[in-house]
């Protein structure tokens, strides 16, 4: 699975590193237990601060999607199942579909934006 | 040793650095990773008529332009040895520097034509990670495996300090410094080389292991066969010391296998490029970080070095401090070295003078000036041959001695002549010995009576 990090967004690096995984992983490209580099390991590979890297593996770990061993490192614990959007998420999806109706869209026309970006996770898989 | 063959063999290190420089260059314009020029292109644009004639372009002045090179090196030859040493270093950068002008101007042409196409390739911008690749990285090779070679560098300096001669303890103890200097180079560089970024040309992860991989694996080979090869060479070195002839065989050896061990790590991994990603339509492309095409310009990366795209040099990243603070040392020292050349090589051309004026006796050739008080001078000889000397430090050449040599017979001293024309005149005064000579042989006797005359 390919990484790409925007060094110039406004995007924070770790941020960048957590979605980029989260992505791969609801696309399949990373399957549950396949392990991922070491703090130290990531952190050369894309030039930046062994915090960043620890920052993003820390936010996955909280959210439940990836696991670390002592013994077997990091790696991919899938997806964590709860069935529904955490209140940042949902609020985040609100102010979205908020932007939508005041842009124009239809319901509809954003029902498919939203079905068309859910899908892309699957789809690729 | 003679002047033509020391010529003819200034030639023969020197014309395959032009050959070098032009086929590495040429090679350039072979995609590799769907790079050419450092020009990331997809499919559309590899194969469009108009690349091609850019490159057939660079490709044939690259070509002339060392043919008109080898030309101008051969054409120095006639010059004095050292004159013709000194000018060729300069001709030799220079001939180098304007090759890359024409990789600059090829590159911005493609750059553009690229733009006004819109050839795009999926991911642009950004800096791309195999995350499969970087977490299951090859097993390096132990440390320990640098360290003979530093012990060898022992050998000389343990040689060096028995040695009872105090010009060859300090020969035997600078050699020693050189060897164990590059051998632990090799040592400490190899890390830098796995903490590098691994290849990634796009989504194939087992494409992208594979060029990590090899880039690696031949660094790897090249900084241990540098390193051994180095320290082998260095004790030779200072075993033959007193052959001229087998310390000339012996550094020409050494550098024609230490260029060859280089260019062919080069083209294994270039070849290696070219052959995983022929079929490859082009995934990723990182053009924008890279100023035309040669200097990786990105802030925001920690790395100071990072890999060239292709190939298996590496580079600054000149987007830090540090990396700006690199290239303008290097710009400097290369400036220097031209500098250095031109001064040396003028030098060289200056005539020999000395005189005696206020009880004092001047002399001067090129960067070489002195001067002895009369009252100082101990002992006064004009003599007919030159006795067994070694250089220390200073210029070696058939046409001058020039610089701190060890002379049978005599203690500290310092040499400024012709060793084709003797008579030379040798000033003894308490700290030091200078042996001179002037532009003739009657000059220099002239001369001797004048100095005899006010000793």
């Amino acid at each position: 699975m390919l990484l790409c990090l925007d060094m110039a967004s406004k995007t924070p690096i770790y941020m960048q590193i957590r979605n980029e995984i989260v992505l791969g992983i609801a696309s399949g490209e990373l399957a549950p237990g396949e392990k991922l580099p070491t703090i130290r390991a990531l952190a050369e590979q894309c030039g930046v601060n062994m915090m960043t890297v620890n920052k993003a593996y820390g936010l996955l770990r909280q959210e439940g999607y990836i696991t670390t061993d002592r013994r077997g490192g990091t790696a991919v614990a899938g997806s964590p199942g709860a069935g529904a959007l955490g209140d940042k998420y949902a609020g985040a999806l609100r102010i979205i579909a908020a932007e939508a109706r005041l842009a124009g869209l239809s319901e509809d026309g954003f029902a498919a934006l939203c079905r068309e970006a859910y899908r892309g996770g699957d789809s690729n898989g | 040793m003679g002047e033509t063959v020391m010529s003819i063999f200034w030639l023969v290190i020197m014309l395959p650095c032009l050959i070098i420089i032009g086929v590495l260059l040429t090679n350039d314009a072979k995609p590799k990773k769907n790079i050419v020029l450092g020009v990331t292109l997809n499919y559309a644009g590899l194969h469009d008529k108009r690349v091609d004639a850019i490159l057939r372009r660079f490709k044939r002045t690259v070509w002339i332009w060392c043919g008109v090179s080898s030309a101008a090196f051969a054409a120095m030859a006639l010059l004095d040895m050292g004159q013709f040493i000194m000018w060729s270093i300069v001709l030799l950068i220079v001939a180098i520097i304007v090759p890359y002008v024409f990789y600059v101007r090829a590159n911005r042409s493609l750059t553009a034509l690229k733009k006004a196409e819109g050839w795009s390739v999926p991911h642009t911008g950004g800096v791309f990670v195999d995350l499969r690749a970087a977490a299951n990285p090859a097993k390096p090779v132990k440390r320990s495996a640098f360290l003979p070679p530093v012990v060898i560098a022992l050998v000389p300096l343990v040689m060096a300090l028995c040695s009872a001669d105090e010009a060859e303890r300090l020969g035997g103890i600078l050699m020693s410094a050189a060897i164990a200097f590059i051998c632990l180079m090799c040592m400490l560089m190899y890390p830098l080389i796995l903490r590098q970024r691994g290849d990634v040309a796009g989504p194939d992860r087992d494409v992208n292991a594979a060029l990590t991989r090899v880039r690696r694996y031949n660094w790897t080979k090249m900084l241990l066969a540098t390193s051994y090869l180095t320290s082998i060479f260095m004790l030779l070195f200072y075993l033959c010391m007193d052959s001229e002839l087998w310390t000339l065989v012996l550094t020409a050896v050494y550098m024609f296998v230490l260029i060859g061990i280089c260019i062919a790590t080069e083209f294994t991994v270039r070849r290696t490029q070219e052959r995983l990603t022929r079929d490859d339509p082009g995934y990723i492309d990182e053009d924008e970080l890279w100023l035309w095409g040669m200097f990786y310009n990105n802030p925001n990366d920690r790395h100071l070095f990072i890999n060239d795209r292709t190939g298996s040099g590496m580079g600054v990243n000149i987007g830090r401090p540090a990396g700006k603070v690199f290239m303008a040392l290097t710009a400097a020292l290369l400036v220097g070295l031209l500098v250095l050349c031109i001064a040396l090589a003028l030098g060289f051309s200056s005539p020999f003078e000395a005189s005696i004026a206020d009880g004092t006796l001047y002399f001067s050739h090129g960067a070489e000036k002195y001067e002895i008080a009369l009252e100082d001078i101990t002992g006064l000889d004009l003599i007919a041959k030159l006795p067994p000397a070694r250089r220390v430090a200073g210029t070696g050449l058939p046409n001058l001695l020039e610089g701190r040599f060890t002379v049978e017979g005599y203690e500290n001293v310092r040499i400024s002549l012709n060793p084709e024309q003797p008579p030379y005149i040798v000033v003894q005064t308490v700290d030091i010995t200078r042996i001179f000579a002037l532009d003739s042989s009657e000059e220099t006797e002239a001369f001797y009576e004048e100095l005899q005359e006010a000793v």
